[in-house]
């Protein structure tokens, strides 16, 4: 799992979708697997009654258990209800990139996801850092911030620091707020001051709980940094073979790759940069272009 | 660059706060209160109070 990432991301998607996507909805499918899942991995408890998984891990990513959260087929069919009770086509294609970055960045950590749910339980990853969640959440903060886990989130700040002008005033009121019906209600109730701090919040939430743990963890407290590949070593953590059955057989990395293949497609189709009548049109001027050339010579 | 100065200050106090309680910053809907009184409702007093 990521920290900071899964804040940032709707940001830097937003810079590059502009008003081809919803913010809110965006943002509610970037949180959705963990909102989903979370509270359990840890534990929580109110009035005496604890809850917690018995298996965190398989809960939080596998099957039995909440796993199919963290799977692109879940993103589809949420965007897919979505569109049912709104009727709001930007809505649900958002809320479904927003949970596609989850799913995707998820895959990073040691455990990683059920990338082809519901056609295979098998749970594919690629091992960055470790995925510590069984640590509780004091530990699992001390591990993902001292390996490969904050590097991620570094890439991720740096682009949300390029892409800062989203974060304007001029920016919310020409492509962010016209774009999403649910800043013209909130602005019958709040001031634009209000609004501006509410679609701020995940940014600031993001980059300052970012710094918080990263000082929590190596200056209050003393953790070792380990930046190297599956790190910190210094930590057991979970591996996605614990949970799968065999290992990832040539067919099931095949279907894995179709299916981010597919995700791909759609999210820059959805993001107008493969629009079939753009790349018709291109290649039209193309072919044009080499006759005139042709009929010049 | 006045609102950019009482975000980077709400900031510093967001980060006191954690290391002192970690807890607090664990949460999405702490901070969106937290940003919503630190960078709306404390300047709008200050600003009334001012008047």
């Amino acid at each position: 799992m990521s920290w900071v990432s899964h804040d940032l991301e709707p940001y830097v998607i937003q810079r590059y979708m502009g008003k081809k996507i919803a913010f809110v909805p965006l943002l509610i499918g970037s949180y959705a697997p963990d909102l989903a899942t979370k509270w359990v991995v840890y534990g929580t408890g109110a009035f005496g009654l604890k809850v917690a998984a018995s298996d965190p891990a398989r809960f939080h990513r596998g099957f039995p258990g909440a796993g199919f959260t963290h799977s692109p087929f879940f993103g589809v069919v949420v965007a897919g209800l979505i569109y049912l009770v709104t009727d709001n086509k930007l809505w649900a294609l958002s809320f479904m990139v927003g949970q596609w970055a989850h799913a995707f960045t998820d895959t990073l950590d040691t455990l990683g996801v059920m990338l082809a749910f519901p056609f295979s339980t098998h749970i594919y990853s690629i091992g960055l850092w470790r995925y510590t969640a069984e640590a509780g959440r004091l530990g699992d903060a001390a591990a993902y911030f001292s390996g490969p886990g904050f590097v991620w989130d570094g890439f991720w700040l740096v682009l949300a620091l390029l892409g800062w002008r989203v974060l304007t005033k001029a920016y919310f009121r020409d492509v962010v707020a016209p774009t999403d019906p649910f800043w013209g209600w909130a602005g019958r109730r709040l001031p634009e001051t209000a609004l501006l701090a509410l679609y701020r919040t995940s940014y600031f939430f993001g980059i300052a709980r970012g710094i918080t743990w990263l000082l929590w963890v190596h200056v209050v407290n003393s953790y070792a940094f380990d930046v190297s590949w599956s790190g910190p070593h210094w930590i057991a953590g979970v591996r996605n073979e614990d949970l799968n059955h065999g290992p990832t057989s040539t067919r099931l990395l095949l279907l894995a790759l179709a299916i981010s293949f597919t995700c791909l497609l759609m999210y820059l189709r959805i993001g107008g940069h493969l629009s079939p009548r753009r790349l018709i049109r291109r290649r039209l001027e193309a072919l044009e272009t080499s006759a005139g050339g042709r009929a010049d010579g | 660059m006045r609102e950019l100065g009482t975000y980077a200050a709400a900031g510093v106090v967001y980060i006191a706060i954690g290391l002192m309680v970690p807890a607090f910053v664990l949460s999405w809907v702490v901070a969106a209160a937290y940003l919503l009184v630190a960078v709306w409702l404390v300047p709008a007093a200050f600003r009334r109070l001012a008047r």
